[in-house]
């Protein structure tokens, strides 16, 4: 499963608990929706890092790298390919 | 008739009804005093008809947010005791409590029930709102009989300072102590409106409470971005911000040009102590100076630094008026064990039962608190060393034997020990482990240690770096050391 894959279904079991709301895709905004409160954001931060090696700097910690899938997947890939 | 925390609301929400409690990210969004007293009575009245009587035991399982305070003083009103179940916990966690404190019940978030069908006593659950339900439970043990005797608002399930103590009781009577012993230095009024930041399964006591109580408004922000606290903090004029060492990292690395309220007085950090480089950086971006305390789920809040002065920073302030400090330092050294008495000490611990009286009785009236603090000339105490070795991350707090526990049980491991690590560049404090590998067992990767601890661990209690060593370090009389100097402010 690549990064975006991993991301959607973490995302879907983790903030929405299976049942995702109406017009939900991969730019859904997390964080207008409220999905991405402090909790969430701390645990999706462990995540990234122990799962999948992404590294967050206190830089990397503004809204623009957390507010979609496609968001956080673009992001974890630039971060991957810039610590090759 | 007993103190109860909800009448003091009541009694606040009477005085000034129109006032407001609960400030949202927008500015329009709020809830009046008036509004949320009725909140609260309209679920003490759902929760009575579903059965709670007085002196039950409630678990509470939910986010921290305006209906986790509505939840709390409802079960207040009810003459019953709260439990939180921190929701970030897994299942298993969240049965270890429930093998520990007799819970009579839960209120639950709707999304996270299935965590709790299996200690259910029936099928249907309660609804309260549209995202919580009540459930009763088959408690999994006895309460202790002492319990009746004491007016209790909290257990609070925690490992505990010598390792064996599970649960911490805290009745009415202490916290109302408490908060009036803290607020001889906070000063909190109605004309407070504090940023909240934290989780309100390890704050609520000696916060939450006391801003109820004294008619504060709490704004509670709608993330934790950086630039959400700033636009929080200035829309609705923050007076005091209480948060972590991260949130106010993340307000330093906001990069827009979002600055603090001018009506700011205090912005106290709490749960872990604050690298002086965090301190630095957030005077250097807003030019104000971040208050750092004492907290102690044993104790309150002995200990506030209000100075506004950088010659103080590092230090947890003077001890308050209501409590007294004494260092018992080894001969001819400066530093020594922090030892405190005072009002509002936690009433007993749970399991196995301690009295207030017993505890203190061991140590002619003094709380030894395990770590380790030295004072200045003018009386500020500066903390040294954590002996008890409890790692926060991001305000959630946890003990390391808990993990070692846990690592221990790997069938490679034969003894682990687990210890918080202040990073400077990283966004929290992060737990790390030393493993000692069985012998003639092979060292299972790092990927297959975070799938086993994920099974009974939540994400910020597991281990951020699994090291490898030969052997672990003890003391002389067998205790295992962790936090070792060398690995810090590395």
């Amino acid at each position: 499963m690549d990064i975006h894959d991993a991301l959607r279904s973490y995302i879907i079991n983790e903030a929405f608990k299976g049942t995702v709301p109406e017009g939900f895709d991969d730019d859904y905004d997390l964080i207008e929706s409220g999905a991405m409160d402090s909790l969430f954001m701390m645990n999706l931060i462990t995540y990234l890092g122990q799962q999948h090696q992404v590294e967050f700097g206190m830089n990397d910690m503004v809204p623009k790298n957390f507010k979609s899938i496609n968001a956080l997947s673009e992001f974890s890939r630039n971060k991957l390919a810039s610590a090759q | 008739m007993n103190l109860n925390l909800a009448e003091c609301f009541f009694q606040q929400a009477r005085q000034q009804p129109g006032h407001p409690l609960i400030l949202g990210q927008e500015l329009d969004d709020k809830t009046s005093y008036a509004e949320f007293q009725a909140e609260v009575e309209s679920l003490s009245g759902k929760l009575r008809d579903a059965g709670v009587n007085p002196g039950d035991n409630i678990g509470l399982h939910y986010q921290s947010g305006r209906d986790y305070i509505a939840f709390v003083y409802a079960i207040w009103n009810c003459r019953a005791c709260v439990t939180p179940l921190p929701f970030e916990l897994t299942a298993t966690e969240k049965q270890q409590i429930f093998q520990y404190i007799h819970i009579d019940a839960a209120i639950s978030s709707v999304k996270l029930l299935d965590q709790l069908l299996g200690s259910a006593a029936e099928t249907k659950a309660f609804p309260l709102t549209e995202q919580a339900v009540y459930l009763k439970l088959n408690a999994q043990c006895e309460a202790p009989p002492q319990l009746a005797g004491i007016n209790a608002a909290f257990i609070r399930f925690t490992s505990g300072t010598t390792g064996d103590a599970k649960g911490v009781v805290l009745s009415h009577e202490s916290i109302f102590e408490r908060i009036h012993a803290a607020n001889q230095i906070l000063e909190i009024g109605a004309k407070d409106r504090i940023l909240w930041l934290l989780s309100m399964d390890y704050h609520f006591a000696v916060s939450i409470v006391a801003y109820l109580t004294f008619g504060a408004s709490i704004i509670l922000p709608k993330n934790g971005f950086g630039i959400t606290l700033l636009t929080a903090a200035s829309r609705h004029q923050a007076t005091l911000i209480y948060g972590s060492p991260t949130h106010y990292a993340m307000m330093t690395q906001d990069d827009s040009n979002a600055s603090l309220p001018p009506e700011l007085r205090l912005a106290i950090v709490t749960t872990t102590a604050l690298h002086e480089d965090a301190a630095a950086n957030f005077y250097q971006r807003f030019g104000r100076v971040l208050n750092e305390t004492y907290g102690i789920i044993e104790l309150g809040l002995p200990a506030i630094n209000v100075s506004q002065s950088r010659d103080k920073q590092g230090s947890v302030g003077r001890i308050l008026p209501d409590y007294a400090l004494r260092l018992d330092c080894p001969p001819g050294q400066q530093q020594g064990e922090i030892t405190i008495k005072g009002k509002g000490m936690l009433d007993a611990y749970y399991s196995p039962w301690r009295s207030r009286e017993t505890l203190l009785q061991q140590n002619g009236g003094w709380f030894r608190t395990g770590d380790l603090g030295r004072l200045d000339g003018d009386g500020f105490l500066y903390i040294v060393g954590r002996s008890k070795e409890m790692i926060s991350v991001g305000g959630m707090k946890f003990f390391p034997e808990e993990v070692e526990a846990v690592l221990e049980k790997h069938p490679t491991i034969q003894s682990a020990t687990v210890f918080g690590v202040q990073e400077k560049s990283s966004w929290g404090e992060p737990a790390w482990s030393h493993l000692v590998l069985k012998e003639n067992e092979a060292q299972p990767s790092e990927d297959e240690l975070r799938t086993y601890c994920k099974q009974y661990l939540a994400a910020h209690k597991i281990p951020a770096r699994f090291l490898w060593v030969r052997q672990l370090s003890y003391t002389a009389s067998g205790k295992k050391i962790r936090n070792p100097d060398k690995l810090r402010h590395f």
